[in-house]
Formats: structure tokens, C-alpha cells, sequence
């Protein structure tokens, strides 16, 4: 008997502890926006304990809103700077940045990505863009890069069908055209992707501080 | 005596051991809130950068001698503040033809009307013209895009988008870790469309349906529809449309709006749709109608058949097992 009221009482406990919970979970106060025909209302962040800075709000007249803004479409992705470290020969180096996409009200979009150049030192050494294991992966086509005696840097995304797949980025130094990494639609409220990119140099590669950039532009479907 | 003593302790020892599974199970249960706490989603996924935009698709009809303004809302989303570059790129269609926009565009081409095009574009951060912004963590902000075209602007369409784009913000020769010798740079943009139409106003839109479709025989749903436009005007169009669904009775069973799509100059534009219907059995029709901006409306009538071969397949095979067991029992009776 005892035992049994003393689970109930586990049991009390435990509900209490969710239901605070519940109400403790409470939304941090952020920045809001409302609009209507004349006016638009920025209400700034409310900051807890500080009288004088509790709400900031702004009427700024505008011209013509009269049109309601659709939903937005929102590109985030984890690195700004991928780091791979110490290279050494027949050894790969690999690095992910996750890119996600909340389609909003586009449609449809796509990914589009490129390089400024090939990875690079200032005295103009190259680690030059993969042609992984056959020599035939480009930048519209993904091909096997297994093997360690294969050079180069190259990319893969989750969605590729070849595993182990990879290609190299479109070189905007050579005039070629950004290439479509990602694409999707509206059908899932957020989409998320790996892109895995992978470095390996040979006996003979230079030492030296070999840099690149890789843009990346998320781009709705008109 | 002694083995009921025994009996009586394993009991105890039974009882405890329940009643430490019990508080083991309510403890880890208690614990779940805080872990949720700690491991909340969106927190989990730290982004460098977080980007959002509204309007997707902007389109301008816009005459000589006339300034449009329209607005645009940018948004950083993350809890760093993020310094963009503003950026026009032409665009044309891709082959595909499903509105996916490719950044291959010959210059000479996009500027052969007027090469000036870019000069009579700004955008406005209030009354500041920009070429580059920087938002605070968490900040929402409204520009407007604004275009002001002479009088003897010759008519002709643009299509570019605008791309914020996030500017270089690490230096590769401070990094910590001096041991590096590869690194990569990351830029991330986000880009938002201007279908830009320089032409008298009230000008009708034009075109054809190229395609409607769908197989005539269908074992099961989802009903996909192949769907081609073409616009045959020398602008961009939107087009709006439903298609309405019925079946034998001709109850409508069904209506699938064609979402907000644009169809740039002279080009086609393929647009697949599909009634989310998966149980289909006997006749259908399908009732297209199609506007094209301020232009004609089209309507086009398709037939086809549903037939679910694996339910019927199920149900002779049932009736032929309830058949041979029926006239097995019958034997055994006999």
C-alpha cells in the first residue's frame, strides 16, 4: 500500500514537474513586425529588468504596401570557412557543411554553387580540381573517387546516387557557369543537405597555404 | 520455517528491486523535459548564416517615363550580424523549362536594349540608395526596390535577380591553427527574382496550351497531369488555373489549383501537377482552366480511366479461395 502511494506520489511529482515545464517554456520576447495600408510597426527586442529600453516602438510612414509579403524563403548553412587542416600526401581529407532550405512560398528551387578558382597559393601553386578515379567526374557529372592515388578537390552531396560519388565545382575563373547542387520543392516545409568535400595531394604537390572560395546562392524557382 | 523465511525475503528483495525500477523509469522520465531542454532543435542546428527573403518572384510592368517601387523584405535569422553585398545577375530559363533560372546569360545579350539597364535600378534602405547592408542578429528589414525609367525607353524584358550575398568576413592568414595549409572560403547568397517588362501598359498577354495530359489507363493514384505553356507574347506572363475532377456521375471529385507561375517571353514553361487521389476506379474527366495575366482564357477537357488491376486481381483470387474452400468442406461433409 505504502509502495503504491509512494509511486502515486512519483507520479504527482513528475506531473508537476512537466506542467512547469509547459509554463516556464515560454518563447524568448524577439523583434515584430506589423503593417497595415499606412503605417508599419517595429516593435524592438523586449529586454527583461530594464525599464527604460522595455518597448521601443517606431511609426515610420510608408508609401505603398498594399500588397500582403508571401512567407519568406530562407537559405542557412553551418560554416562560413572550412578548415582541412595539415594535408599530407595519398592521405584524404574530408570536411561537411550542412545547407538547408525552408522553401516558403517559392515554388520550387535550387542550389547553384561555384568557385572563385581552384584551391590556390599566392605564389599561383594548385591543388587542381578532381577528376576522381576514371578521370571523368566534371561538374554536371559525379563519378567513383575511392582511390587514395587520385588527387585533387572535389565535392559530394547527400542526394548524388553514386556512393562515394563526387565532383568537382564549377571554376568561375574559367568562365563556367554555376552548377545546380540541390534542387527540391514546396512538398517539405524544410529540406536539409550535406555537401561533403574532400581533398587528397600527391608526393609531389608544393607545400604551401592553398585557399579558395565556393559561393553558394539559394534560388527560388520563379 | 526456514524456507518460509527465505520465501518472505526473496519477496522483499522482489518488492525493493520493483520499487528501484519504478523510480529508475520515473527519473529518466523526469529527466526527458530538461534533455528536450538542452537539445532543442532549433538551437541544435547553429547556423553561420540565415538568410530570408520575400518576395520570390517580383514582376514589373513598368512604361517609359514612369518610377516603380516595390518592396522587399530581408531577414537574418541567426544571432550574428551579417554584412551582404547586393548583386544583379540576368538570368535565362533553364532547358528543363520548369522556372529554374540559370546565371549563364551573354552579356551582350541582357544589355542590348539598353546597357544602362542597371543604372535606372536601386535599391532603398529608407531613403539611402544601398549596394550593401548589414543586418543586426535576429533583424527583419523592409528595402525597396525602386526603378525609374526615361521617356525614351525602348520596350523590351529583363529577367535578374537580386542576391544578397554574405561578404568575406574571415581572414585566412589570422587563423588560429598556423599548421593549416588548405582552406576554403564559404559565401552564401540568397536570391530573389525581377521579371521586368519595359512596355505601354495594358499590353495583353499571349499564348497556347501546349500540353495536357495524362495516361488513359491508370491502375492508381496519385493522377499525374503534364502541363505545357507557351507564351507567345513579348512578355512575361503570370498564369493562373484550376483543374476540376469528375467522375462517371459528373460530381467533382477533385481540384488542383496550378500554383503562382510565370511564363518569361516567347519561351514554353512545363508545370506538372498531381490530384492526390490513390483509390481510382471507372471514367474521369479533367477540366482545365487556364488565364493568362490580363490575356485569354483557356479551358481543355482530358479523359482517362481508372482501374485498379491488384484490387480486382484480390478479389478473384478471394472468391477463388472461397470457392475451393467451400467445396472442400462440402467433400469432407459428403
Amino acid at each position: 500500500m505504502n509502495n503504491e502511494s509512494g509511486i502515486m506520489n512519483h507520479g504527482i511529482k513528475i506531473f508537476i514537474l512537466y506542467s512547469l515545464f509547459f509554463i516556464l517554456d515560454i518563447a524568448p520576447a524577439s523583434a515584430t513586425t506589423l503593417s497595415n495600408q499606412n503605417y508599419f510597426l517595429e516593435t524592438q527586442q523586449i529586454i527583461p529588468g530594464n525599464a527604460e529600453n522595455q518597448t521601443k516602438t517606431e511609426a515610420t510612414p510608408i508609401q505603398t504596401t498594399t500588397e500582403s509579403l508571401p512567407s519568406p524563403f530562407v537559405f542557412s548553412l553551418s560554416d562560413m570557412f572550412v578548415d582541412f587542416g595539415k594535408l599530407s600526401a595519398t592521405n584524404p581529407v574530408t570536411r561537411t557543411t550542412m545547407l538547408s532550405i525552408v522553401p516558403g512560398s517559392a515554388n520550387e528551387y535550387s542550389i547553384q554553387a561555384f568557385e572563385d578558382h581552384e584551391l590556390s597559393t599566392s605564389e599561383n601553386k594548385i591543388i587542381p580540381d578532381t577528376t576522381c578515379d576514371n578521370g571523368s567526374c566534371t561538374q554536371d557529372r559525379a563519378t567513383l573517387w575511392n582511390s587514395i592515388l587520385s588527387y585533387g578537390l572535389g565535392y559530394r552531396e547527400n542526394g548524388f546516387s553514386l556512393q562515394k560519388g563526387y565532383k568537382r565545382f564549377a571554376n568561375a575563373s574559367k568562365n563556367e557557369p554555376a552548377q545546380v547542387i540541390m534542387n527540391g520543392d514546396n512538398q517539405d516545409t524544410k529540406r536539409q543537405t550535406t555537401v561533403t568535400y574532400k581533398v587528397n595531394i600527391s608526393n609531389t604537390q608544393p607545400i604551401g597555404m592553398y585557399t579558395n572560395t565556393v559561393t553558394y546562392i539559394a534560388v527560388p524557382n520563379f | 520455517m526456514e524456507s518460509q523465511r527465505s520465501k518472505v525475503k526473496g519477496q522483499k528483495y522482489k518488492l525493493k528491486f520493483k520499487i528501484i525500477r519504478f523510480q529508475t523509469f520515473y527519473f529518466w522520465i523526469a529527466l526527458l523535459p530538461f534533455a528536450f531542454l538542452i537539445l532543442h532543435l532549433d538551437k541544435a542546428e547553429a547556423s553561420a548564416l540565415s538568410l530570408g527573403i520575400s518576395p520570390s518572384v517580383i514582376k514589373i510592368q513598368a512604361a517609359p517615363e514612369e518610377t516603380v517601387t516595390k518592396t522587399l523584405v530581408l531577414e537574418n535569422r541567426t544571432d550574428q550580424e551579417a554584412k551582404l553585398g547586393i548583386v544583379f545577375m540576368p538570368f535565362q530559363q533553364s532547358d528543363a523549362e520548369n522556372g529554374q533560372p540559370l546565371y549563364n546569360v551573354k552579356k551582350e545579350d541582357f544589355f542590348r536594349t539598353d546597357p544602362d539597364i542597371f543604372q535606372k535600378i536601386k535599391i532603398y534602405n529608407g531613403s539611402e540608395i544601398i549596394d550593401t547592408i548589414t543586418l543586426a542578429p535576429k533583424q527583419k528589414k523592409n528595402l525597396t526596390l525602386s526603378i525609374t525609367l526615361p521617356k525614351d525607353e525602348r520596350p523590351s524584358d529583363y529577367y535578374f535577380s537580386i542576391v544578397f550575398i554574405a561578404k568575406d568576413t574571415i581572414d585566412t592568414q589570422n587563423i588560429a591553427d598556423k599548421e593549416s595549409i588548405a582552406t576554403m572560403q564559404i559565401k552564401a547568397g540568397i536570391a530573389t527574382h525581377v521579371l521586368l517588362s519595359v512596355s505601354e501598359k495594358h499590353i495583353k498577354a499571349e499564348g497556347i496550351i501546349e500540353e495536357f495530359t495524362t495516361p488513359t489507363l491508370q491502375g492508381k493514384g496519385p493522377v499525374q497531369f503534364a502541363l505545357r505553356v507557351k507564351n507567345t507574347g513579348n512578355t512575361a506572363t503570370s498564369i493562373h488555373g484550376v483543374i476540376i475532377v469528375k467522375n462517371l456521375f459528373g460530381q467533382a471529385i477533385g481540384k488542383i489549383m496550378l500554383k503562382p507561375t510565370y511564363v518569361l517571353a516567347n519561351s514554353s514553361r512545363n508545370i506538372p501537377l498531381s490530384w492526390p487521389e490513390n483509390f481510382i476506379l471507372g471514367p474521369y474527366t479533367a477540366y482545365l482552366t487556364l488565364t493568362f495575366d490580363n490575356g485569354p482564357i483557356f479551358g481543355r477537357t482530358i479523359y482517362f480511366f481508372g482501374f485498379p488491376m491488384q484490387f480486382f486481381l484480390g478479389i478473384i483470387s478471394m472468391i477463388i479461395l472461397f470457392v475451393l474452400i467451400k467445396n472442400r468442406i462440402k467433400k469432407h461433409l459428403q
